[in-house]
């Protein structure tokens, strides 16, 4: 299967990054996701299929 | 959330695009950031009171300025900032807003429209759902009633709208760029918003042949404020 463009799930946990970069910060929730939508994007087509989901990334921090 | 600001019948020049400094003289929250915050100048020059648009993060700043008594008075400092519209008329600009980012292109397409300029603007908006975009029922209306301007409004998470949404979905990239702006040669391109997302935009304009000397970006005030 071909995937082109970044899941749902794998969006929220760059935006997950980004809050936590910003040191946890409230209340920019969509400019956090805008952001990491774009960045998701602009990495090659090969390594979106390699990004970690929320739920698995989130396993790994913990 | 959108706060006006009379400037008491004084002359205030700035250019639009330009931004100012807003200190609260008696804030009724503080924290370590301070009582000023910078934000991007929303209404256009001539107007007789000065609007910013901010997100509500919660901050000590914001919550009391959305807790000011209506008259209250703050300081202003500027206008500051040099992202504004290239002074040659004849080369049309293409906007990339994302999120509030949208703020400064606000103020320079209606400044335009009030000028009856003729030079061509596009403004692409880009946002999760229609809910997340400030203005966009405005900025549609002024489409209608400006032939010099158009607006593409592109939703990346439509399907989670509680809205119908019938214009374009997804990201701008390289593809769009080069199918939907045209003039690549001829255009100036301006970018405001978040800042990865200004530095990812600006990176697939480059990618998609638009000359680095043709871009110009603006990281919006206010983020982390």
């Amino acid at each position: 299967m071909r995937i082109d463009y970044p899941t749902r799930d794998q969006i929220r946990a760059q935006a997950y990054r980004i809050y936590l970069q910003r040191g946890c910060q409230p209340g920019h929730d969509m400019d956090d996701w805008l952001q990491a939508e774009y960045e998701l994007v602009r990495l090659p087509l090969h390594k979106i299929p390699q990004l970690h989901s929320f739920s698995a990334w989130a396993s790994l921090v913990r | 959330m959108a706060f006006w600001f009379g400037i008491d019948g004084q002359p205030f020049v700035f250019k639009p695009g330009q931004c100012i400094r807003i200190t609260l003289l008696d804030p009724l929250y503080e924290d370590k950031k301070g009582n000023a915050r910078d934000f991007s100048i929303a209404s256009s020059p001539g107007e007789p009171s000065l609007m910013i648009a901010t997100r509500m993060t919660g901050s000590a700043f914001k919550r009391s300025l959305a807790n000011l008594p209506l008259g209250s008075s703050v300081q202003m400092n500027g206008p500051y900032g040099d992202f504004f519209l290239d002074a040659d008329p004849m080369r049309p600009a293409v906007f990339l807003a994302g999120g509030i980012g949208i703020t400064p292109f606000r103020s320079m397409i209606k400044h335009a429209i009030k000028q009856h300029s003729e030079q061509r603007l596009t403004l692409v908006y880009c946002n999760r759902t229609p809910e997340d975009a400030a203005f966009l029922d405005e900025l549609q209306n002024w489409e209608r009633e400006n032939p010099s301007f158009h607006i593409i409004a592109t939703m990346t998470q439509a399907r989670n709208s509680g809205k119908t949404w019938m214009g374009r979905r997804g990201y701008v990239d390289t593809q769009f760029v080069k199918n939907h702006l045209r003039d690549q040669a001829q255009s100036i391109y301006y970018v405001a918003g978040p800042p990865r997302f200004v530095s990812a935009v600006a990176d697939v304009l480059a990618r998609a042949g638009v000359n680095k000397g043709d871009i110009r970006t603006d990281e919006f005030f206010g983020y982390g404020a």
